[in-house]
């Protein structure tokens, strides 16, 4: 069974090279349109700080929806709504992982999706 | 070996029925995602797998044995994921954002450009816009870097990576080294 709250949620953090390195960098050929993803919601490298703090509050204002445990790691998925700063509110969804030896939870990776029905 | 952020290839085909990424779809060896974390501590790797248009395919977490680096003779090309994710994956606030090329965006190409070594479905990105000739000059995704030889393109020979096309990689052969083309 889910937890209602991800173990340690006050405690997640974001690595930095994370934002700089994939999520908000133009440069990495392959992942090229990742920050196009949140340029359309006005974050870029000036305010890396505010999408930090936003991919935080998802998981600490959303339930997990699903959990996969392997030998040696556990990861996390974790959705809900942003509010971004262009207008309105987006679905985000991000992924979580959790280690024995470090039970802070660590964004492994996050992008928009459509809200489900009824969510 | 790897390092984060990297593009890798799959070595093996992925099944939705191992159960290995979120959205539990079928992938094949040689589709192309980006490496976005090392799990654990005993070589489990997220996998991220990117589309045209800024939409995310699926994440994968699988072992570092499933992955490959990506070589210096290889383009990327594309090909068609799964036709339902145009109803689960799209957001509609990004119509008309990229209804023309735009300076590096990803585009494919439409036909073969076989004295370029280069085939319709292949990957390239816009490196110039003539705006007085209307064509553009696009680079071929090859390699790691997506810097392969430079073409010039009309605009009704390239369209925009569309949202349900994933990279998949296939061998180049550079005009210098085909001999057909010497």
């Amino acid at each position: 069974m889910l937890p209602h709250r991800l173990p340690n949620a006050e405690l997640a953090w974001v690595p930095l090279e994370k934002m700089t390195e994939y999520l908000l960098n133009p440069l990495n050929p392959q992942a090229r349109s990742k920050p196009d993803d949140f340029a359309k919601m006005r974050y870029d490298s000036q305010n890396i700080d505010v999408l930090q703090r936003d991919l935080i509050s998802v998981v600490q204002n959303y339930p997990p929806i699903e959990k996969r445990v392997f030998p040696d790691y556990a990861t996390y998925r974790v959705e809900g709504n942003i509010a971004t700063p262009k207008d309105g509110n987006r679905y985000i969804r991000t992924v979580w992982e959790i280690r024995p030896d470090d039970t802070r939870p660590r964004l492994v990776t996050a992008y928009p999706v459509r809200q489900p029905s009824g969510g | 070996m790897f390092s984060e952020y990297q593009s890798v290839a799959l070595v093996r085909d992925i099944s939705a029925a191992e159960r290995a990424g979120l959205e539990h779809l079928d992938f094949k060896c040689g589709d192309v995602g980006v490496l976005v974390d090392f799990l654990g501590g005993k070589g489990g790797v997220a996998v991220e797998f990117n589309m045209g248009k800024a939409h995310t395919a699926d994440v994968l977490f699988i072992s570092e044995s499933d992955i490959r680096s990506i070589q210096p003779c290889e383009i990327h090309h594309t090909r068609p994921l799964n036709p339902h994710l145009r109803d689960t994956n799209p957001a509609e606030w990004e119509h008309g954002l990229f209804d023309l090329p735009q300076l590096k965006s990803p585009v494919v190409l439409k036909r073969n450009f076989r004295e370029a070594g280069l085939k319709r479905g292949d990957l390239c990105v816009v490196n110039h816009r003539d705006a007085e000739t209307g064509t553009y000059q696009v680079r071929a995704a090859v390699g790691p870097d997506w810097n392969g030889p430079l073409l010039t393109v009309g605009a009704d020979e390239i369209r925009l990576w569309e949202r349900d096309e994933i990279a998949v990689i296939r061998e180049f052969i550079s005009v210098s080294s085909n001999p057909e083309n010497v």
